[in-house]
């Protein structure tokens, strides 16, 4: 019942926000996501509750959790910090409904139409409020990712007829030969690696997020990129175990690569936008590297690194350049070191317990990933001085968004003292 | 059975009332007798005879092929001072329904005739030359396939085993696979907008069904048809990508969501129930398509002259987008599950290179209609 009334609530909204055309019908359905996810976590009872009218193929897992969570967050911060047109918010709320299916299926298919779902909007987000050659880049996103799609869609078709059940527990009961776990290890790798995205498959990322308004990027690189995060570690590494594990060498070197080419790429990139994305798919890279390490440490710490990514990712757009006055300076400084993994900020905590997992298993990639770290950390603070010598900008932050900028940056260090919450 | 009664006197009907000028009640009469029609074929009434057999298959396909008329019939407003296209458009849906119900070859042909010639008027009914073309390419080229029928039920009646490949050659003509697709486009092209939505809707799934019905007498050409529907998906995908033409782009989807189906007849009756749910899903997209392109006041051909539609046009275009988006099989619209079935039902056959090419030529056929979408968000 609880959780029937979580996935309608964001559809509530966006039906609300179509026939009303108020910004706070979804500033109060977002609100009420927020409550509605932590109540939900502090009492996980409550989703027994009413067990007659129950969703047979939905659950929540502790990591659907913390992405319910997350999402709901980062979806109130963006609606809280943007000025736009109810009919972009609806699109927004439409993603979040779809992004809450995803981490709640616990059915393949189920999860598939969900995953396809949150293409449709994302693509008619970058249609319709785009800027620069929209056309293109929408085709070109959409290109990728149904690319994307269609591997993820094979690999399900392929457990379906073998499993004969679109189940994600009979999925990881059934015992897959080695030859066919590679086989289902590539599809998956492609399928989540075009979401996150991972180097081979990132050419739609960058000048997505640049065409994008800046709500628009907040959520794609916030939410949207962790699918593919979420996907490896919900489905990768419970169904494909065996391969991984011998192919470990490979998909890690692969990964790790992907990081050290992106940090490289975003020194040599210019303009705001484009260098947080870039670092975004180092950073985003580095996840899947602790993950496809196989150690707890390394796992823990892309758990922790996914909360982190978000927060401050969302923070980045959202410090984009402004009129330069002290507040915004400081408050991008301050993101920047989260960005960097600075102690004290929950990016520190997923950094080090990725690179410590990865050095558990080669120390040569835990070099190449703390080497691609330190890249990073130049970009970054590159671009800091950058913004800080520029006179870009034209209007300077409003009071919500004063309020936005200040939340999360609060939530970035006091996850960083207190990282216990996120360590599931 | 009572069905077609019903529908060929509607036919006569119509063509007596437009002899004595009775033009504004032809709508109602054609209109009320399209629903009655549906409701026949819930009457049990049969005459013998061992030319047409009325099992459940055929009920089916016909309750979908006459609902399809009637909706299409609805939707179109422009018919007013042509109303002897009404009784001829009733006559090709006879036609159609009695395609899905022969029990003897022979039925096979008079329906095949009956459908085509009606339409050969009807696609020559535009105001242009455009039209004028099609029509005659339309007869030449139907008159071609109807030859090779015809000399392949001769043969078959000859006891030639050859004779059943002629006869289904001659219905992949009608279906429009590739490579006897040549005809579509340009016929597509020319012919009034709403004989173009009843040739790709109606005429198409009349063929698919009268072609496995066909199959149904055990002539197994499994590989040959498997072959044409993988070139058919690919090739109707391919060229789709940059027509610039909405009837001609219509046309190329048709051609490769005939060859989804054309996978699912080459399967066997096994798979019945997938290809009458594939036949419905694609029926009922092209609907929304058609019906609401076609409902606009003054229909274009040109893709481009849909540009921002969607700021003008909202509602509208949210209809379209969901029919095409089911065409394109985004899931949970129903073109998602029909693509899906075929997918799994080839593959649990072991046909893997069939799924694979199957996937890459979905995969391109969504990125064509998304492709389409996208003008509709383009602000001029």
């Amino acid at each position: 019942m609880a959780l029937l009334a979580l996935l309608a609530l964001p559809l509530i909204g966006v039906f609300g926000l179509l026939i009303f055309k108020s910004r706070w019908i979804a500033v109060a359905v977002s609100a009420l996501t927020v409550v509605m996810t932590v109540i939900i976590g502090r009492y996980p009872e409550l989703l027994s509750f009413f067990t007659s009218i129950s969703l047979p193929s939905f659950a929540v897992t502790p990591l659907g959790l913390l992405m319910l969570i997350l999402t709901s967050v980062i979806v109130l911060a963006i609606v809280l910090a943007s000025d736009d047109s109810p009919g972009f918010l609806a699109i927004i709320l439409g993603i979040q409904a779809a992004l809450f299916g995803v981490f709640c299926a616990q059915n393949g298919l189920l999860f598939y139409m969900f995953w396809e779902l949150t293409l449709i909007p994302a693509f008619f987000m970058i249609l319709g409020w785009g800027t620069g050659d929209k056309v293109r880049i929408a085709i070109r996103f959409l290109l990728y990712n149904l690319v994307g799609s269609f591997a993820l869609l094979t690999v399900i078709l392929y457990l379906f007829l073998q499993t004969h059940s679109f189940a994600f527990t009979d999925w990881m009961a059934a015992p897959l030969p080695l030859a066919s776990q590679v086989w289902v290890l590539i599809g998956l790798f492609v399928a989540f690696g075009i979401k996150l995205p991972l180097v081979p498959f990132h050419r739609w990322q960058p000048e997505t997020y640049e065409c994008l308004p800046r709500s628009g990027s907040m959520l794609f690189s916030g939410l949207l990129s962790k699918l593919g995060v979420y996907g490896m570690l919900m489905l990768m590494v419970p169904l494909v175990p065996h391969a991984l594990l011998v192919y470990r060498p490979i998909v890690l070197g692969i990964v790790v690569m992907s990081v050290l080419y992106a940090s490289l790429v975003a020194l040599a990139e210019t303009g705001f936008k484009r260098i947080v994305a870039t670092v975004s798919i180092a950073h985003g890279s580095l996840l899947a590297a602790g993950i496809f390490a196989l150690t707890p440490m390394g796992i823990q710490g892309s758990i922790a690194q996914i909360v982190a990514h978000s927060l401050v990712v969302a923070a980045l757009f959202l410090c984009e350049p402004r009129i330069r006055s002290h507040f915004y300076l400081g408050a991008l400084f301050l993101v920047v070191l989260g960005s960097i993994g600075l102690p004290l900020t929950i990016g520190f905590i997923g950094e080090f317990l990725i690179l410590l997992g990865i050095s558990q298993f080669s120390l040569v990639y835990a070099g190449l990933a703390g080497i691609s770290v330190i890249l990073g950390a130049w970009a970054m603070l590159t671009l800091y001085q950058s913004v800080q010598s520029s006179t870009e900008g034209t209007y300077e932050f409003s009071f919500s968004e004063d309020i936005v900028v200040i939340t999360l940056i609060a939530a970035i260090y006091i996850l960083g003292i207190f990282p216990s919450v996120v360590l599931i | 059975m009572t069905a077609i009664l019903v529908l060929s006197g509607v036919g006569i009907l119509s063509m007596i009332a437009d002899a004595l000028q009775l033009g504004r009640w032809m709508r109602w009469i054609t209109g009320i007798g399209l629903v009655a029609a549906f409701a026949a074929t819930f009457c049990p009434f049969v005459i013998p005879t061992t030319m047409l057999v009325f099992d459940e298959t055929s009920l089916t396909w016909t309750r979908m092929l006459i609902g399809f008329t009637a909706v299409l019939y609805s939707l179109d407003r422009h018919s007013d001072g042509h109303h002897h296209h009404d009784a001829l458009l009733i006559f090709s849906l006879i036609g159609a329904v009695l395609m899905t119900a022969f029990s003897h070859i022979l039925m096979l042909f008079l329906a095949i005739e009956i459908l085509s010639i009606p339409l050969y008027v009807l696609a020559g009914s535009g105001d242009s030359h455009h039209s004028l073309e099609a029509s005659m390419k339309y007869f030449i080229l139907g008159s071609f396939a109807t030859a090779i029928l015809l000399f392949g039920i001769a043969l078959g009646y000859a006891g030639v085993p050859a004779g059943a490949l002629l006869v289904v050659i001659g219905l992949c003509f009608k279906v429009g696979a590739v490579p006897f697709h040549l005809w579509v486009p340009d016929v597509y092209e020319g012919s009034p907008v709403r004989f173009t939505a009843f040739m790709s809707i109606v005429v198409k799934i009349a063929a698919i069904a009268g072609l496995a019905r066909f199959l149904s007498w055990g002539f197994g050409y499994r590989p040959l048809l498997i072959g044409l529907a993988v070139i058919s998906m690919i090739i109707g995908a391919l060229l789709a990508l940059h027509q610039t033409s909405i009837k001609r782009w219509m046309a190329y989807s048709g051609i490769s969501h005939a060859g989804f189906m054309l996978v699912l007849v080459a399967l066997g009756e096994v798979v019945f129930p997938s290809l009458l749910f594939y036949a419905l899903a694609y029926g009922m997209g092209s609907l929304v398509v058609f019906g609401l392109l076609g409902a606009q006041d003054q229909f274009d051909d040109r893709i481009d002259s849909l540009t921002g539609l969607f700021f003008r046009h909202p509602a509208l275009s949210v209809g379209l987008i969901l029919g095409l988006l089911s065409l394109a099989g985004i899931p949970p619209l129903p073109g998602f599950f029909a693509k899906f079935l075929v997918l799994a039902h080839t593959w649990h056959l072991g046909l893997g290179g069939v799924v694979g090419v199957a996937l890459l030529a979905s995969l391109v056929s969504t990125f064509v209609y998304l492709k389409f979408v996208s003008v509709l968000f383009i602000r001029k």
